[in-house]
């Protein structure tokens, strides 16, 4: 986390304070604050850029009208986040149609062992991983960075996403067996480039 | 047991979380002020604006006050007229008047010419038949009784409330009304007179009895004025004073207006040409909803028709429209003939609006009932939304009835209708809109006792 930008500003509960008496200079540093790890968040939940740049300015829009509604400000990490990940998830609720779930990879069987995906994760750049993820089709993009990367669990997702346990873990499954797949097809390329 | 499965996904997880835990990238750099822009303003402007609605209203009041004093000023020859009337009452009496009984009937018709003559000299400077007319009409259950010395019904065409001439108090010294132009003292107040003649005389007599035994250098340099008997000996015990329930429309005074009113809103929604996207199916609420109802409170002051009002009204916008998207929908209809839909993503639309505001507004009364009246009212506002700052111009047409209550109360009810000529941006949108409202407005009104 960066440091504080003011020394006015010298705690969390200080900057969370003038920002809920709608100081736009605390504004500004407590939006300083946040900025580059929230688009990181919101470029792993959108499809594209210009939609995590969509979903970002909704969701600073969103905190700095609800900041008031934080009663504790030294949870204000935890806070800004979920909003993030909310503002994220209504945005495809909203506005995308329904997408076909369906892959022509989820039937193909796989024979990497699990230690693989571990190396070609770790050898891959993050933001060709981005790309990857951001692949997916939405639910299943939602779900693998709700549960793999955010660490809810499949109750707390199926309550976030208006579905039951079961389906949000089906679903999980099957997003993640996609993604392995795709994982699987980076790696045989990034071999056949040695 | 942890299964494969699970060992799987811990060390996805695991991987993950290391590679994303210090993600980070630049959001765009006009996103701050994009977000500026949308978020609402801060606070302390908005009590600025409140707060210089309210000072501005109460300069407002206080000059219309002071001007109204300047008025009443003009029209003091009254006041003078009365002091006229004593003096000449003084300067009537014998310098060597005895005070005796007989002394006391001199004094008392000394002081009933002198009140005829001043209500002479009043009848003199009261204005036209016109100015007439309305001071008896919208003055009559308003003033003191010490200001009722306006002409009764009888010189009024129209006029149906009958003030009959009575005994007044001014300065805590009791007083005889008097026709205007009249000159001569009416029946009751004669009557009254003779009613305290006797007691007045009883006392006098005893105050002459001590006098015999002063000396004569003494009683030649007492003051006159203290053996003057003083005026409020002369009266007659005043009736007991019940204003009528008229309705009180006195322009000159100040009056306070506190106003409530039930709006249905309404919208005229343009499309520019300009945006990016298809727009269709737009879906507004039916023509009576109560989701489309909001409220209007005003509270000011009026004078000489001219009201000057803060208002604070909410209602909410809701509508529906789709976003028109590259999917098409190919549909057989009853005969066999088919159709291309567009297919789009539904957008709903629920801004509420919070407006605190600004108007003057020009109302003018008609009728002859002295219980009620019917009135117009045309006005201008100006608003500003709390939620979006965004600014809004509203002309208002109001129509209905008023109806007193009291003597200083009236009561209106009507309906009430404004409309915005200037038009609005959406905020998450690119429409702009035109809002009207049609509602119903009653309300109160306070004249300044």
């Amino acid at each position: 986390m960066k440091f504080f930008l003011s020394k006015k500003y010298d705690s969390l509960a200080s900057l969370v304070k003038a920002c809920q008496q709608q100081d736009p200079r605390a504004q500004t540093v407590f939006y300083e604050r946040y900025k580059a790890r929230m688009t990181g968040i919101c470029r792993r939940y959108a499809r594209t850029v210009a939609e995590a740049d969509d979903i970002f300015q909704d969701a600073f829009v969103k905190i700095f009208n609800s900041i008031n509604d934080l009663k504790e400000p030294e949870a204000a990490d935890g806070w800004v986040k979920v909003t993030v990940i909310r503002t994220a998830i209504n945005y495809y609720n909203r506005t995308t149609r329904q997408q076909e779930l369906q892959s022509s990879l989820d039937g193909v069987e796989w024979h990497v062992e699990s230690d693989d995906y571990v190396r070609i994760i770790d050898q891959m750049n993050v933001r060709d991983l981005v790309d990857l993820i951001n692949e997916l089709p939405d639910k299943y993009r939602t779900v693998i960075n709700l549960h793999l990367i955010d660490g809810y669990t499949h109750t707390e997702i199926g309550e976030m996403l208006s579905m039951s346990d079961a389906t949000a873990r089906s679903q999980f499954m099957r997003g993640r067996n996609l993604l392995m797949k795709k994982l699987e097809l980076k790696g045989i390329v990034h071999h056949e480039n040695f | 047991m942890k299964t494969s499965e699970d060992k799987l996904n811990e060390a996805l997880r695991d991987v993950l979380k290391r590679k994303f835990d210090d993600y980070e990238e630049q959001p765009s750099p006009t996103a701050l002020d994009r977000i500026r822009a949308r978020i609402k303003p801060p606070r302390t402007g908005r009590y600025w604006w409140f707060t210089g609605g309210l000072v501005l209203l109460t300069v407002s009041g206080i000059l219309l006050s002071r001007y109204g004093r300047q008025i009443q000023a003009s029209l003091a020859v009254s006041e003078k007229a009365h002091s006229f009337t004593v003096e000449k009452a003084k300067a009537a009496r014998p310098a060597n008047a005895n005070p005796t009984v007989n002394s006391v009937k001199e004094t008392s018709a000394y002081s009933a010419k002198a009140l005829s003559f001043k209500t002479k000299v009043k009848s003199s400077v009261l204005p036209s038949g016109s100015t007439f007319k309305e001071d008896f009409v919208e003055d009559l259950g308003n003033k003191p009784a010490a200001e009722t010395h306006q002409p009764h019904s009888a010189n009024v065409p129209g006029a149906t409330v009958n003030r009959v001439e009575k005994v007044a108090s001014v300065n805590g010294e009791q007083m005889a009304e008097v026709h205007p132009g009249s000159g001569t003292i009416v029946p009751e107040i004669e009557r009254a007179f003779n009613e305290t003649e006797g007691a007045l005389a009883s006392k006098i007599a005893v105050d002459s009895a001590a006098m015999n035994a002063m000396s004569l250098e003494e009683l030649a340099g007492m003051p006159l004025k203290e053996a003057q008997i003083p005026l409020r000996l002369r009266g007659v015990v005043a009736p007991a004073y019940k204003p009528a329930k008229v309705i009180v429309t006195n322009p000159a005074r100040i009056a306070w207006l506190f106003n409530a009113s039930a709006l249905h809103s309404y919208q005229i929604l343009t499309v520019p040409s300009s945006a990016a996207k298809d727009f269709q199916n737009f879906s507004f609420p039916s023509l009576f909803t109560a989701r489309s109802v909001g409220y209007k409170f005003s509270g000011g002051v009026e004078r000489k028709g001219i009201q000057l009002q803060l208002h604070f009204s909410s209602f909410r916008q809701i509508y529906s429209y789709e976003i028109a998207n590259n999917n098409y929908l190919v549909t057989p209809d009853d005969k066999g003939q088919y159709h291309t839909v567009r297919q789009g993503d539904r957008m709903e639309e629920n801004r509420r609006f919070s407006m605190l505001g600004i108007g003057v507004t020009k109302q003018v009364r008609w009728g002859h009932s002295p219980v009620s009246r019917f009135f117009a009212a045309f006005g201008a506002e100006y608003s500003h939304d709390l939620n979006s700052s965004q600014g809004l111009g509203w002309l208002s047409l109001g129509l209905g009835k008023q109806f007193a209550v009291s003597r200083n109360t009236a009561f209106s009810i009507g309906p009430f209708a404004e409309f915005s000529p200037v038009k609005v941006k959406g905020i998450a949108n690119p429409f702009y809109y035109q809002p009207y409202r049609v509602g119903i407005s009653a309300g109160l009104r306070f004249v300044r006792p």
